[in-house]
């Protein structure tokens, strides 16, 4: 059926592994983001150091795509600057994660990333509508 | 709805040719009366699906209330009335006084196909009969049950079969989110719902995120219940649960 492909083994590994997870002491930047339609949550804690991203941590629950997602995305993070950062994309994303997403499942694999740009940059409107 | 068949009773002749010229465009078979008196004569003669009758015809002899009361002594023929306009009280130059509610949000289109299709579902339901369509309920839910309550790790929300028991099943297996369950059983073309089903406040008392929904009735058969097992399997392999 291509379950095994849509649930490819690295993101059920992120999903139950997850890398860098937990929270920071005293964050320079921290964030939740909450999908309330399906309960999904998804927080980011940052450290910088001179405009780069020392430390990461993300907490959270939810399901296997938007757990993989950010486990994934910290990754990407350590060690980029923060403007570096701002530009990565919805695509970035989805294209690290490597399956079809689906759009019911798109607000799921976007909750991380939306989590790191509310939070950094505090977009809002229609730059917060791409995620949505 | 093209080919069902409409009835249009309205005294203005340029109205009631505008109707017949916009139904028909839109695939209905569509006859005028412009004749109140008329109208019953035509009702059993055209036999429509519906007929859509101006409330305020102006001959003088009936109005559009009274040719609608004749129709349902001698027909069960669905009716609308052309109530038309009625949403303004005056339109000026630089202004517009709307109509009081609910009047002023009631302009447009009546809602010709609903009430036809409302009507084919009822005739579909009535035809089938609800002590049967109750009875194929009941064993299906039944089957669904019995066959939910043998999957290891499964928990399904709500009573056993019995009077409290609908074809509707919540249930929920361990270490797999709802939303993943959701996208792996539509690969099996297994339809179901998933997320908090809009009970926030009971997802929070059964102490869950959220659920996954699958809802049996008339149009389901104990071979797609197979397929739902079968597929929740699949679940529960792809996560190693």
């Amino acid at each position: 059926m291509g379950d095994d492909q849509f649930y490819r083994e690295f993101i059920l590994d992120h999903y139950r592994n997850p890398r860098n997870f937990g929270r920071l002491e005293g964050p320079d930047i921290t964030h939740e983001e909450y999908n309330p339609l399906c309960g999904d949550l998804v927080g980011m804690d940052f450290r910088l150091r001179d405009g780069v991203i020392d430390e990461v941590r993300f907490h959270g629950r939810g399901c296997a795509i938007s757990q993989a997602s950010a486990s994934l995305l910290t990754q990407r993070l350590h060690g980029m600057s923060l403007e570096d950062a701002r530009s990565i994309s919805r695509e970035d994303v989805l294209g690290e994660l490597g399956i079809e997403i689906s759009p019911a499942r798109l607000k799921c694999a976007l909750l991380p990333l939306k989590a790191l740009k509310v939070g950094a940059w505090g977009l809002a409107g229609s730059e917060h509508d791409e995620f949505e | 709805m093209t080919g069902r068949r409409i009835l249009v009773v309205d005294d203005d002749e340029s109205s009631l040719e505008l109707l017949i010229v916009a139904l028909r465009g839109e695939g209905y078979i569509a006859k005028g009366v412009s004749d109140g008196l008329a109208a019953e004569a035509e009702v059993q003669d055209f036999r429509p699906d519906l007929a859509l009758v101006d409330l305020q015809l102006g001959d003088g002899v009936v109005d559009g209330l009274t040719v609608a009361r004749r129709l349902r002594t001698s027909s069960d023929v669905p009716l609308m009335f052309l109530t038309g306009g009625g949403m303004i009280k005056t339109v000026r130059l630089h202004e517009t006084t709307y109509a009081d509610v609910p009047h002023k949000f009631e302009a447009g289109t009546h809602p010709i196909a609903e009430v036809i299709g409302l009507g084919a579902a009822i005739d579909y339901v009535e035809g089938i009969g609800l002590p049967a369509i109750r009875a194929h309920d009941e064993r299906l839910i039944e089957y669904t049950y019995e066959a939910l309550s043998d999957i290891e790790g499964l928990r399904i929300f709500g009573p056993p079969p019995g009077p409290d028991r609908s074809g509707v099943f919540s249930f929920d297996v361990a270490g797999i989110h709802p939303h993943d369950m959701a996208t792996i059983l539509d690969r099996h073309d297994v339809a179901v719902r998933s997320g908090h089903n809009c009970t926030m406040p009971l997802m929070e008392r059964l102490d869950v995120a959220a659920t996954t929904r699958a809802s049996v009735y008339l149009y389901t058969d104990p071979a797609e219940v197979d397929r739902l097992v079968e597929a929740i399997g699949d679940a529960k392999r792809i996560f190693s649960v």
